[in-house]
């Protein structure tokens, strides 16, 4: 067999079977709902399986909390940009963590305040990157980074660039799904 | 303007990809001008697919993949420009037409839009601009993208709709050309520039007739101003897309003499281009088997090499899609259900068993009537809009409406050349595609289950494209025929520019 005919095949033979292949599921509503207005995924909270090992840091002004819109029950450990100046401070949340091997998706709580125009969330596990479009109105948005079978390194970044009325942002706790 | 500099940006990715591809296809396959043409969109129709394929196997390697084959075009095209070869040149016609169609159709939607049409939200102005709001058809290879990207797909994945229900071309054609950010407006964009494809699928139907340069531009002029161009190239359900496959697979099989020989490069070419016409959309199945009878009928089978490669084409291009539609996301029929045996609403019916039930109620009599009513749908000029819309009974949207519904409305005064259609086959030139484009009529009318449903969007497209093209290759036949047709074709213009720039 020449060199170029080994090459398509072996090219053919990976795309078939190489990673993900075959292992992925087609998700039905009961997991999520896919939201068209935000093309987004919103899991239902019964389906949370215990939040993700990482931690929070703030590059600019951030809270443990958010008077303006109370967050779902079991939500635990948040930040938001809303701290002392209210909708005028201006920061970015960060989130690192690891999503474990036997995990592929996860779901990121998130709000935003009623101006969204200046917020947006960048979720990045290995070489994949998700820009993620907030509502306002607490949600648990479905992501899937990986197959099964190897752990990655997640970093999320929610940035409010807005010092204007409505312009803040909040994410909590990921957490892994059943 | 947002959306017309991403259309412009789409358009120009399209282009550039085109080019590339059919330069290499003109200098190292040896083809000739539209061959080259042909090849290159059924290739860059491949490298969509396959990069559909790629998203769904893995959404990690795609933009690698995607920077390779853009790489690849950058390199191919810097060939040609080095070359500077007349084969090369002369291809810079027909992607340069792919390019003016979509930013011109962009501009003008866009620039001439009145008060009410906001381009806010781009999907709702691509089903509104030119007729009633048209459903959200044109959102399903979108969403179709977001949720392969995403590596996230539900069922169903838009509305009522599964994933595999409508083919994924486009979603692949777009995320791989896409040189925007990913948006509504850059889908908008990038879908707009892929059903101007049909601008170069009517070019090659045209040059493979022998049709001069000069008509074979004028033909995709005559195309772009039509009521099904402006409403197809907008609301990007991939009919044009489509369409556009199908006239590559009519101009290698009908379009040039029977006894010039096919080789196994033209079969690879014909049955690439009929696979992906499939994979487009599913209503070019009615102009397919309408092919495949003509070629009975005009004796056209030519070498069995042709016809193994077509066939091993098809099979493998459309085989992965079958098995997704199987085994994936079942059962992945509903279109093929509704049109073929008229079943609209969804039921857990095989499609053997929709179509016994269906045509277990029909009597020969009954069935025979439906398919009269068809062909008469297709055929009728509905003189009553022209009446209204001219008395001033009917505004101008109303008008458009039935344009898109019609047939004969739907490509202006090329309605003549459909009327006449048998008419194509006095001349050797255009017979034997005046034959299938019959049969891809014939086709439509007898395999659309309800009776006179056969308006304009629950058919192929090809035979309007192809009546335009024979038009074309009618009047570049000699100086007197060329008056007429430029007489015609202006008039066609101003008629149609009109229509579509009254509010």
């Amino acid at each position: 067999m020449r060199l170029r005919e080994s090459f398509w095949i072996t090219a053919l033979a990976l795309t078939a079977c190489g990673p993900g292949a075959g292992q992925r599921p087609i998700l039905t509503k009961s997991e999520a709902v896919y939201d068209f207005s935000h093309a987004a995924y919103w899991t239902p909270p019964e389906l949370l399986a215990g939040p993700l090992q990482g931690e929070f840091s703030c590059e600019g002004p951030c809270a443990k909390t958010t008077p303006a819109v109370k967050p779902p029950p079991g939500l635990k450990d948040l930040r938001t940009t809303s701290a002392q100046k209210g909708d005028a401070d201006v920061s970015t949340l960060v989130w690192r963590g690891t999503i474990p091997s036997g995990i592929s998706s996860i779901a990121l709580p998130m709000v935003t305040g009623p101006e969204t125009s200046r917020t947006r969330i960048v979720a990045k596990c290995g070489a994949v990157t998700r820009t993620l479009m907030p509502k306002d109105a607490w949600g648990y948005r479905r992501l899937t980074f990986k197959q099964p079978g190897a752990s990655c390194e997640l970093e999320i970044r929610a940035i409010d660039d807005g010092p204007g009325w409505g312009q803040w942002i909040a994410i909590g706790t990921p957490e892994m799904l059943r | 303007m947002y959306p017309l500099a991403l259309t412009a940006l789409n358009a120009g990715s399209v282009m550039f990809a085109l080019f590339a591809l059919s330069t290499a296809a003109a200098h190292y396959l040896k083809l000739s001008d539209w061959k080259a043409l042909a090849a290159g969109m059924v290739g860059l129709g491949v490298a969509g697919y396959a990069y559909f394929w790629v998203m769904f196997f893995d959404t990690g390697i795609a933009p690698w993949v995607q920077m390779i084959f853009l790489g690849a075009c950058i390199i191919l095209a810097l060939f040609a420009v080095l070359r500077r070869s007349a084969s090369d040149m002369a291809l810079i016609v027909p992607c340069l037409g792919v390019f003016a169609g979509a930013v011109g159709l962009m501009g003008w939607s866009v620039l001439l839009a009145g008060p009410d049409d906001s381009v806010a939200n781009i999907f709702w102005f691509a089903g509104s601009r030119w007729t009633s709001p048209l459903p959200g058809d044109n959102e399903i290879p979108f969403h179709f993208g977001l949720q392969l990207r995403e590596a996230q797909i539900t069922s169903p994945m838009y509305v009522d709709w599964l994933s595999s229900d409508r083919p994924p071309l486009q979603t692949g054609m777009y995320l791989l050309l896409n040189l925007g950010r990913e948006s509504r407006e850059a889908y908008q964009g990038s879908s707009t520039a892929l059903q101007m494809l049909s601008m170069g699928g009517i070019w090659v139907l045209a040059r493979a007739m022998g049709t001069s340069r000069l008509w074979s531009i004028l033909s995709m002029t005559a195309l772009w101003f039509t009521p099904l161009v402006f409403v197809n190239g907008l609301f990007v359900w991939p009919k044009l897309l489509a369409a556009a496959f199908v006239a590559i697979a009519a101009a290698i099989h009908f379009a040039t003499p029977r006894k010039e020989r096919r080789s196994v490069m033209d079969g690879l070419i014909a049955g690439g281009a009929a696979a992906l016409a499939m994979l487009s959309h599913g209503a070019t199945a009615f102009a397919l088997v309408g092919f495949a009878v003509a070629a009975l009928v005009t004796l056209r089978l030519f070498s069995w090499r042709y016809i193994a490669a077509a066939v091993a084409a098809v099979v493998v291009l459309y085989a992965p899609w079958q098995a997704y539609q199987n085994l994936y996301d079942p059962p992945g029929n509903r279109l093929m259900k509704w049109h073929v045996a008229g079943a609209e609403a969804i039921d857990d019916r095989s499609m053997t068993e929709a179509l016994v039930d269906s045509y277990s109620k029909l009597t020969p009599a009954t069935w025979a009537k439906g398919r009269m009513d068809n062909i008469d749908r297709i055929m009728n000029p509905q003189l009553w809009a022209v009446q209204d819309f001219a008395a001033g009974r009917l505004n101008a949207t109303k008008f458009r409406d039935q344009m898109f519904y019609s047939v004969p409305l739907g490509i202006g005064l090329f309605a003549l050349a459909l009327w006449g259609l048998p008419g194509f086959a006095i001349s050797g030139a255009t017979r034997a595609l005046s034959i299938a484009t019959i049969g891809a009529l014939l086709g439509w009318a007898v395999l659309l289950l309800g009776a006179g449903q056969a308006v304009t969007h629950q058919g192929s497209y090809f035979p309007q494209i192809a009546v335009i093209a024979m038009s074309a290759r009618l009047f570049s036949g000699n100086a007197i025929l060329s008056k007429i047709g430029f007489v015609l074709f202006g008039a066609h213009v101003l008629l149609i520019g009109f229509i579509h720039a009254l509010a």
